[in-house]
């Protein structure tokens, strides 16, 4: 009785779940959506705090967000990021200057004329001051620590720019220098004191800011200015979940593919502070609706920079804590050293700690796990790793010159260390999985497509391809198989006369090459027939 | 079997709901809106789970802020010039800058569960010259109910402990300048007004059951003391809380006057050398610590018992209880070897070597007290917090150390 009253429930399920597969197409007449409709009105969005200790203990013992890695939930039917509240597609999409690259999120030119402190920097781990400006702009101020002049504003604006390009939100970063004869402290200006009550801010508080800071030889100040935000501040965004006040955030976080595809970039950069307590969102208007928009910030502990000294050697090594690690450092009395303790560096204090030739981008880890990296697949880190690869080496170039360091090992050695990094990223993200990519069907039934690692260089062409064509119907989810596997060289294929009365066709395409084993995992384009011949309508890199 | 049917009925439920909002629609941006819409039936603000909220709590009212501040009434674990062996302590009273932070006040009472007693006042000029500078004036009352006496020299015997009790007032002003990161150079002037009586542990006789003047000098009669310091220290380490690089050094001269009964007058010299050779990044360190103090009575005068340096215990030679050893003359040298295991925790293996002598001649390296074990140290960056140290070697059993602060 038991049984057949499940198998009853089970065969109804069965049922409805078909005949919604029947009812629902798998392409829809918009697709593939370029922009994520955000159409709701968030202006009912709260402010939110997230605990940092919170935040590190969830991450690291209690295993937070979904389990379960399956295709990221908020790509488009080309397997691709819309633009969207968290990302808008720059370099992955379109070819970019060098000066976009280098002007980044900057719409100006930074704080000019005289500065008036307003308060001073009570978050984060870098001493600073917030200040207004003579245009009444106001900027978060962060120093140099004295023992690293130049390392961590450089890596700020260099992170920020490289970011912004890759398509996130992030703030107007700007080298700047202050000179104490041009500030004042404004009426009014508060700070915490050591009990972290208000209190009203003297010189004196300047200074003791100042007296930590690297200082130039001309008595100034080498500083970022980082402008305050647009818009509402909505405190950090989790690395999980939504928003549960924000009607727009309904893929969880950790199924976004473009915070999975961040581990690509963060380990590129050295980013291992990549965390909520590094984001913002913010309450803006777009469109005449109040959108909640996701920002990354605080670049300060990349590339080469711990924000206030040299960068640590575990970061990018090693989470915080890690049993394994630890259990063997106690049981043989500290004999057994970890190996990225030994890492050499060069003693260019502007550079900070960061290297090439011991990164290993597939071991990268930030200082705790981070729940959107734990699930991120091939196919996620191929998207970033293509965004990665469209960066070229100019630009890489341009960009560490913004970082304006006045000992030219710093910017040479930075351009050399990014570059060589910049490759074994892409040797180990874009080999991952099939790198098929661009795939276009002529109106005269010609599949071209092209190969992301051999055009990056970082693999050589594949002893042959496999194709195998089908006819799809898109109401029913049902391919139709018209072709046998069909073996080409080239990365072109003539398709079957047979799939033209078709409306949708799709090709499964296969590479195969003996030192890429995993570019036999099938890729399958879906192409819908238009007046003028086949457009693109879906890709699936790893269903 | 029914909870199962329902389960499954509900789970076909929800999909039909599901899907059937996602059919109504015809194009993707459609089918997007509606989701939204949908979940814009449903928003509630984001609600942290138990854990969360009190982190939230403690990271907002910042608990330890708010029962030790800088400024106003406090409660804090430990308190000043707090006694080896005494136990675990709490303070608490009142201090506050004043006069837009020219000067501060610190009003200040401790207490043991082994009934050990601090009342203090301090005023001072901290921050003169930038902070370069301090002036300030100090008074105490010292109640130490139960310090450990074992005889002199380092030949005494286990099994002679005793116990005393220690009162003692003190006034003293001091003027410190630190000319440079780093240095400080100083002097203290006082009076102290030291008296003894029977120890208050009943576990162990009371000294003057087992000992007499000779045995324990100054036993029956404490005069006042008029002292002078001067010291100076140099300090390079990286984090004086959690040193793993760098050197500390220090030297102190002091003279204790006995203008009352002209019988216990001496001047004493401390050397304290502390150095942390590190390797493989800090993440190893050797941490070694170089202390003497010899004591020279004056003339025919000597120096009383209470006062006479000690070693053992969790910040000398560790195999041994603390106060084990005393004399007019001590020397002890620590070794270390510390690894780091992860960020929040050092080990270390750990030797200790020391003596006391009557004379700073007979100070003899061939015979010295010594201790090896093993510690764990939970620390931040910047400071040991908590710290186990198993001890043994000294002849006399393990020790297990637990303090809530570094050995140095």
């Amino acid at each position: 009785m038991r049984r057949t009253c499940l198998l009853g429930a089970l065969v109804a399920l069965w049922c409805l779940a078909g005949s919604g597969r029947a009812a629902a197409p798998r392409f829809y007449p918009d697709d593939p959506i370029a922009r994520d409709p955000e159409m709701q009105d968030a202006s009912r969005v709260e402010r939110t705090r997230v605990s940092d200790t919170y935040d590190l203990l969830e991450n690291s013992f209690l295993d937070a967000g979904d389990k379960e890695s399956k295709r990221a939930a908020n790509i488009n039917t080309i397997d691709e990021v819309p633009d969207s509240s968290w990302f808008t597609n720059r370099i992955g999409s379109r070819a970019m200057t060098i000066d976009e690259f280098v002007r980044g999120a900057d719409r100006g030119g930074g704080p000019s004329g005289r500065w008036e402190v307003t308060g001073r920097k009570s978050e984060g781990v870098t001493p600073g001051i917030t200040i207004r400006d003579e245009t009444g702009e106001v900027y978060w101020i962060k120093f140099d620590p004295r023992t690293n002049p130049e390392m961590a504003s450089g890596a700020e604006v260099i992170s920020t720019k490289l970011f912004h390009a890759f398509g996130y939100h992030v703030p107007e970063n700007y080298l700047a220098f202050l000179r104490r004869d041009n500030l004042s402290v404004a009426a009014g200006a508060t700070m915490e004191d050591e009990d972290g009550r208000d209190r009203p801010m003297r010189w004196r508080d300047v200074d003791a800011v100042l007296e930590r800071a690297a200082r130039n030889e001309d008595g100034s100040y080498r500083v970022l200015a980082s402008r305050n935000l647009p818009g509402k501040p909505l405190g950090p965004f989790k690395y999980y979940g939504t928003r549960p006040d924000d009607p727009n955030d309904i893929f969880p976080h950790e199924h976004r593919r473009e915070l999975r595809g961040l581990i690509v970039f963060s380990a590129w950069l050295n980013h291992d502070e990549v965390r909520s307590a590094n984001s913002l969102d913010t309450l803006v208007t777009s469109d005449g609706r109040a959108v909640v928009r996701h920002n990354l910030l605080d670049f300060g502990s990349t590339l080469g920079s711990g924000s206030v000294q040299a960068q640590s050697r575990r970061a990018g090594n090693e989470y915080v804590w890690e049993a394994r690690p630890t259990l063997i450092t106690m049981l043989t009395l500290g004999l057994y050293v970890r190996p990225w303790i030994k890492v050499p560096y060069p003693d260019v204090p502007a550079v900070g700690r960061i290297e090439s030739a011991y990164f290993r981008p597939e071991l990268w880890k930030p200082d705790y796990p981070n729940p959107a990296f734990r699930l991120s697949r091939a196919d996620d880190r191929f998207w970033a790793a293509s965004i990665v690869a469209a960066v070229s080496e100019d630009a890489v170039r341009a960009v560490v010159g913004t970082g304006r360091f006045t000992d030219p090992r710093a910017t040479e050695y930075l351009v050399d260390t990014l570059l060589v990094r910049r490759k074994k990223v892409l040797a180990a993200w874009l080999n991952g999985t099939n790198p098929v990519v661009r795939p276009a069907l002529s109106a005269s039934g010609l599949l071209t497509f092209d190969n992301a690692a051999v055009k990056a260089g970082v693999a050589t062409a594949p002893q042959r391809y496999t194709i195998e064509w089908s006819r799809f119907n898109n109401a029913s989810d049902a391919h139709e198989s018209v072709s046998s596997e069909e073996a080409v060289t080239d990365s072109r294929a003539q398709a079957p006369a047979a799939i033209f009365e078709s409306r949708f066709v799709s090709a499964r395409i296969r590479a195969h090459h003996p030192e890429h084993p995993a570019w036999a995992e099938a890729l399958r384009a879906y192409f819908r027939r238009t007046p003028d011949g086949w457009t693109l309508v879906g890709l699936e890199r790893t269903p | 079997m029914l909870r199962h049917v329902a389960g499954i009925g509900m789970v076909a439920a929800g999909l039909i709901g599901g899907l059937g909002t996602a059919f109504a629609q015809d194009t993707r941006a459609a089918l997007l809106d509606a989701q939204r819409a949908e979940k814009a039936k449903q928003l509630r603000p984001y609600e942290p789970g138990r854990l969360e909220k009190i982190l939230l709590v403690v990271d907002r009212e910042n608990p330890l802020a708010r029962i030790a501040p800088h400024n106003g009434f406090f409660v804090e674990y430990g308190y000043s010039h707090k006694p080896t062996g005494s136990g675990v302590g709490f303070g608490g009273g009142f201090r506050h800058d004043l006069f837009d932070r020219r000067a501060r006040v610190e009003l200040e009472a401790g207490m043991s569960f082994s009934k050990y007693q601090l009342l203090r006042a301090d005023f001072s000029l901290p921050y003169l010259a930038g902070g370069r500078f301090e002036i300030g004036a100090e008074a105490t009352y010292h109640h130490h109910p139960q310090d450990d006496f074992y005889g002199l020299g380092p030949a005494s015997l286990e099994d002679d402990r005793v116990n005393y009790l220690l009162d003692n007032r003190r006034i003293e002003g001091r003027a410190i300048a630190r000319p440079r990161r780093g240095v400080e150079l100083g002097t203290r002037i006082g009076v102290m007004n030291p008296s003894v009586g029977p120890g208050e542990d009943t576990a162990f006789p009371s000294l003057e059951l087992r000992f007499d003047d000779q045995g324990a000098p100054g036993l029956t009669a404490q005069p006042d003391f008029t002292y002078t310091d001067v010291f100076g220290a140099v300090d390079y380490r990286d984090q004086p809380g959690n040193a793993r690089t760098g050197g500390y050094y220090t030297l102190t001269w002091r003279r204790m006057a006995d203008s009352e009964l002209h019988a216990y007058g001496f001047n004493s010299v401390e050397a304290r050398l502390q150095q942390f050779i590190p390797i493989f990044d800090k993440k190893r360190v050797f941490a070694v610590q170089a202390r003497v103090i010899t004591t020279h009575p004056h003339d025919d005068a000597q120096v009383p018992f209470y006062f006479k340096p000690t070693i053992g215990g969790t910040n000398s030679v560790r195999s041994f209880d603390d106060y084990r050893f005393r004399d007019d003359n001590v020397m002890f040298f620590n070794v270390e070897y510390r690894w780091e295991a992860f960020s929040g925790l050092d080990m270390a293996l750990f030797t200790d070597w020391g003596t006391v002598a009557p004379k700073p001649g007979d100070l003899d390296f061939g015979d010295l007290k010594r201790a090896y074990g093993i510690g764990f140290r939970f620390n931040t960056a910047k400071v040991v917090f908590f710290r186990f140290d198993i001890a043994t070697g000294g002849g006399e059993g393990v020790q297990l150390l637990t303090k809530f602060s570094k050995v140095f």
